[in-house]
This record gives C-alpha cells, sequence and structure tokens, in this order.
C-alpha cells in the first residue's frame, strides 16, 4: 500500500510539475481595487505608449474580485486596496497561486460631504459615532441643524474594510447607511445629497465634494506621506508568484521613478 | 493607444462586476440560489440486463443571511427522486406504484458565529462532516466522494463544530461533534461522534489533510472510526487528489482509496478521471470493489454545465457493470 501511495503521489507531481504554465505573452490583465483602478489605468496608458506591441486591460470591481480573480487565473495583477485575507490567501495556496504583495503607493481615505455643508473637520471619534449611528444630525457635532445622510461602500470594497477598521474600529456600519460599489459612486452620491457624508480615496477628491479635516489634518498627499493624517493605507498589486516576463517589467514600471511619477499625478502618495 | 487599455467602463462604474461573484453580503441582505442536476444512465451488466432512466437526482436550494456583522446563517433543502434506478424500484411492492418519488430534506442549517476566533467561525447546527474529501468535492464527476458512495460516512450531521484557517493561509482546521447518524436520521443512542480535520499547504498548489472520526453506530453503539489522509497537488490547469481511506466497525475492518485527476483543455471544456478501490471488510471474501470514471465537463451557457461520464464497476461477487451517465447542471 505504502508503496502504491508514494507512486500515485510521485506521477501526481510529475504530470502536474509537466504542464504548461500561464505564459506570459504580450497580454496583461489587472482587475480589482476602483481605488488602484486611477493608478493601474494611468500607468497601462503610458507603458502601452512606450511598448505598442503590449495589450493591457484594466478593470475595476472592487478588491475581493481582483483576489478571486487571481486565484481563478484570470488575470496577471490583482489590484486591492487591503491586504489579503487568510481565507483568500488559503485558497489561493491550495490552488497553486503563490500571492505576492507590492505596495505600489499609499492613500488616504477622505471623509467628504457636499460641498454647502458647513462643517470643515471631524475627530475620529465623531466620526466613528457618526457611522455608527450614535450621531445622526450635524448640529450634534457643529453644523446646522440636519439629518445625516451616511454613504458607505459594500463589503466587498477593500477601501471600506479599511475604513471600517481604522475609523470604526470594526464596529458595524449604521443599517441604512447608503452603500455604493465604486469610489466614484460615493462621491457623485455626496456631492448630489446636501446632508451626505461619505469616504473615498485621495485621488477621488474634486469640486463636487468637500473634504474634511480628521483629528484636525487635511486630508493630502504631504500628510499621508508624513504619517499626520489618520486614515491613511498601503495600496497593493498582487502577483503570483515573484512577477516575471511582462508582469514583472510593468511592476518594475510602476515601481521606478517614473511610475511613482504618475503615481503621484493620479493623485496617490509615492512610495519612494 | 485607447484601445489598447481595455476598460470595462460601465461594470467599472456600477462596481457590480465582481460583487455578485465574490458574494458578500451586507448586514440584513439574504441570497437565494441553488442547482439542479437532470440525468440520464444507462446501466449495462455484464452478461446480464439493462437498464435506462431520466431522473432529477438532486435539487438543492439555499439560502444564506447575514445576520451581523460577523454573523451569518445558511439554509440548504436537498429534494430527491428517490429512486433513480430502476433497480431499486420494486415494481412488486403495490405502495410503490403510486407513491410520490420525492423527498425533501434539510441538509444545512446553521449559524456562523465569527466574532469569538480570528479566521475561525463557530458552526452550531446541521453542518458538512468535515472529513477526507466528502465536504468539498464539487462533483467534477458525477460520482460521489468515495467515503460518500461507499456509505462510509454521511455527508452532513447535526452538532456544534469549529472552522477556521492557519495564519498566513497555511492551512485550515475543523473540529465537530455532531449526533453521528447523519443528516437524514435522527439521533439513535445517546452517544456523539466527533471529527476533526487538518489541512496543511505547505508550498502553494500541495494539500496535505488528515482527518478521523469517532463514534458509536446504531443502538447497540458499536464502535465506529474512520480516518482519512488526502494529498492534493494543483497548478495551472491541473488539479488531482490521492485519499486513503480506513473504516472500523466493532471488528470490521475496511479500506481502499481514491485518485482524481482533471485539466481544463479550454476556459469551457475539462476532462477528468477517478480510480476507486474499496473492500468494506477486509476480513471477507468478495467485498472489494473497483471503480474506474472518466469523463468531461462542458459549459453549455454561463451556469449551465454539460458532464458526461463512463464508469466501470467490478465487483468480485456481483456482476461487473458499464454505467454511462450523461447530466447537466444548472444553477442560479
Amino acid at each position: 500500500m505504502k508503496k502504491i501511495i508514494a507512486g500515485l503521489t510521485g506521477v501526481m507531481l510529475l504530470i502536474g510539475s509537466a504542464l504548461p504554465i500561464m505564459a506570459g505573452g504580450s497580454k496583461l490583465v489587472l482587475t480589482g481595487s476602483t481605488t488602484v483602478f486611477p493608478i493601474a489605468q494611468k500607468t497601462a496608458e503610458v507603458y502601452c505608449d512606450n511598448h505598442p506591441e503590449v495589450e493591457i486591460s484594466v478593470r475595476g470591481g472592487g478588491s475581493g474580485g481582483g483576489v478571486a480573480a487571481l486565484i481563478d487565473g484570470t488575470c496577471d495583477i490583482a489590484n486591492a486596496s487591503r491586504p489579503m485575507k487568510t481565507k483568500e490567501l488559503f485558497k489561493a495556496r491550495g490552488k497553486g497561486i503563490d500571492p505576492v504583495a507590492h505596495v505600489i503607493a499609499m492613500d488616504g481615505i477622505a471623509v467628504i460631504v457636499h460641498p454647502e455643508n458647513s462643517m470643515d473637520k471631524l475627530s475620529m471619534v465623531q466620526l466613528k459615532d457618526i457611522y455608527t449611528g450614535k450621531i445622526s444630525n450635524w448640529k450634534r457635532v457643529g453644523g446646522k441643524r440636519g439629518v445625516i445622510v451616511v454613504v458607505s461602500r459594500d463589503s466587498a470594497s477593500g477601501t471600506f474594510e479599511c475604513f471600517n477598521k481604522m475609523a470604526l474600529k470594526k464596529e458595524k456600519v449604521r443599517p441604512d447607511a447608503l452603500l455604493q460599489a465604486s469610489n466614484q459612486t460615493v462621491a457623485m452620491t455626496v456631492s448630489k445629497t446636501p446632508g451626505a457624508i461619505g469616504y473615498v480615496g485621495i485621488g477621488y477628491l474634486s469640486p463636487q465634494v468637500k473634504a474634511l479635516k480628521v483629528n484636525g489634518v487635511n486630508p493630502s498627499k504631504r500628510t499621508v506621506s508624513n504619517g499626520t493624517y489618520p486614515i491613511a493605507r498601503p495600496l497593493y498589486m498582487y502577483t503570483d508568484g515573484k512577477p516575471k516576463g511582462l508582469t514583472g517589467r510593468f511592476i518594475s514600471f510602476i515601481m521606478s521613478a517614473k511610475g511613482q511619477k504618475l503615481v503621484e499625478e493620479v493623485g496617490f502618495v509615492s512610495v519612494k | 493607444m485607447r484601445k489598447l487599455i481595455a476598460v470595462v467602463g460601465v461594470l467599472f462604474l456600477t462596481g457590480t462586476i465582481w460583487v455578485s461573484n465574490t458574494s458578500a453580503l451586507d448586514v440584513g441582505e439574504s441570497e437565494f440560489y441553488g442547482y439542479t442536476w437532470v440525468r440520464y444512465t444507462y446501466e449495462q451488466e455484464d452478461g446480464g440486463e439493462s437498464e435506462n432512466e431520466f431522473s432529477i437526482p438532486r435539487v438543492y436550494l439555499r439560502w444564506k443571511m447575514k445576520l451581523d456583522d460577523k454573523v451569518d446563517a445558511k439554509v440548504t433543502l436537498q429534494m430527491e427522486n428517490k429512486h433513480y434506478a430502476q433497480s431499486k424500484y420494486d415494481a412488486e411492492k403495490e405502495s410503490n406504484k403510486s407513491i410520490a418519488d420525492w423527498s425533501t430534506v434539510v441538509k444545512y442549517a446553521y449559524l456562523d458565529l465569527g466574532q469569538y476566533i480570528p479566521d475561525g467561525k463557530i458552526r452550531i447546527g446541521l453542518q458538512k462532516t468535515y472529513f477526507g474529501v466528502i465536504d468539498t468535492w464539487e462533483y467534477p464527476l458525477i460520482e460521489k466522494a468515495l467515503e460518500d458512495k461507499q456509505k462510509v460516512l454521511a455527508s452532513a450531521d447535526l452538532g456544534v463544530g469549529v472552522v477556521g484557517y492557519i495564519p498566513a493561509g497555511f492551512g485550515e482546521y475543523a473540529l465537530a461533534v455532531y449526533n453521528g447518524t447523519g443528516y437524514k436520521h435522527i439521533e439513535d443512542n445517546d452517544a456523539k461522534a466527533v471529527c476533526g480535520s487538518i489541512s496543511v499547504i505547505p508550498t502553494p498548489g500541495f494539500t496535505l489533510r488528515a482527518s478521523a472520526y469517532t463514534g458509536k453506530k446504531n443502538e447497540n453503539e458499536e464502535d465506529m472510526r474512520r480516518y482519512a489522509t488526502v494529498a492534493r497537488f494543483a497548478k495551472g490547469d491541473f488539479s488531482s487528489f490521492f485519499e486513503y481511506l480506513r473504516s472500523e466497525d466493532g471488528d470490521k475492518n475496511g479500506g481502499g482509496y481514491s485518485v482524481f485527476a482533471d485539466y481544463d483543455l479550454t476556459e469551457k471544456l475539462s476532462i477528468a478521471g477517478r480510480f476507486d478501490r474499496w473492500d468494506a471488510d477486509k476480513d471477507a471474501e468478495g467485498k472489494e470493489t473497483k471503480c474506474y470514471i472518466a469523463g468531461f465537463n462542458y459549459d453549455l451557457a454561463r451556469n449551465v454545465l454539460l458532464q458526461v461520464n463512463y464508469q466501470r464497476e467490478d465487483k468480485e461477487t456481483k456482476s461487473d457493470a458499464n454505467i454511462w451517465r450523461v447530466q447537466t447542471k444548472f444553477s442560479w
């Protein structure tokens, strides 16, 4: 019996290792976080300008979706605005995927309100109380009387995971919060709703919304970079193993001085 | 330039492309889903009679609910077309001629409490039996997993369990206490069964699992023990496993193994094969069976799978048989 078991296991390993591994080629698929999307899109555009033979497909859909795509083998790079979860790492390793994280930028999660809102700052405690439902009127935090409309992200979102962990200390968001599927839709909803509060990556700040100071600190590249802004996080690109071929060249490009300059151009913070 | 950047614009803006696939529910949300098999079977015994039939062996209706931040619940109803082989249908029995040949049972009904154990859950209710490959077999071939096919263990049982992951994704564990009678039967003795499993992934693609199950069988409280060791290997489009299985029922010892491999030829087409060897009682003559299965799976459409299998059953004391099965599985 022992010989049979050893023999069969050996055969399985031999067959598996002899099979072709996904080839690099001249096509690259990036999927995942809507926060990382602008970085991926911009760097892909510039990379393709310099390498016309290369095709790069960039898709959004959330960090969870990107990681799932990496595990299923339907993308080369998973964009994520949070680290992979233990469950995801287990699934990936079980399928022969060896997830390697590349921190490609830093981001601050900006708290935004409608431009006509009189508020300009909140403390972390007030922010938590608003999102968990303890405070439901702007008057309670020094603003004009009015119901606070809480806008949040769905639970597949890496931005939600980070905001939940850093700002809410993992407490649950009030059940009547309006859940949105991307940074853009959060910004859009807040820009059209006078009593709304939401949160987006700092790359999504625009004149259509007003960013609040948190604990007295403005969300900006400088405050994220120097560590004073309290809701900041790294942004990731995950590859299967140490990146090789086109995947490796693209990751190297993002990490280069030129790539990191593009990171800054789209509103995020360079890691170099 | 722009054409090189294939941006899925609408999906990106709405953000819906992956949200549904990852099934991440928000608090208060629930999801209804399930699947159904429709099968044709042709069975030919060597030198004997043949049988063939259409059947619906399973309909699964499932609900998943997120009750609170770290509290989930799941209920699965299993409907089955019981006879699905003419040999099991006793036409002589007058009562069989008019019965509606369907039954519905609750397969799973459990609550997950995730707030107490990091990367783990306390699971209360009717849940999987965390053993061998019975809890991970997703029917890449039409036949059941070896332990299910040979009725070594029930695939679900009522009890309390703890399931979780080893840090950094290096493995998972499960430990549960059950009635020990399976999900289709009521408890028949005072003893409870205990089942434990641990999986480790020393290197990506290679998984080792060890499982043990101990309990008492029927009202006589006969000792019942089960052991399984599983080695899995996966790389790219290839996956495989080898399972060694042992059973002890009082003085009766059984044992055997199952070897499985599948390979995705294209995005829609995969091939699979399996060989089982099982001896229900090693001290008795004529209890050994061998089973060879080969087949392919083809995605006819989104959520519609076609499976075609050939199966050869070699039995020591009964006639050997050739079985052809064609099945569609549609899920929603």
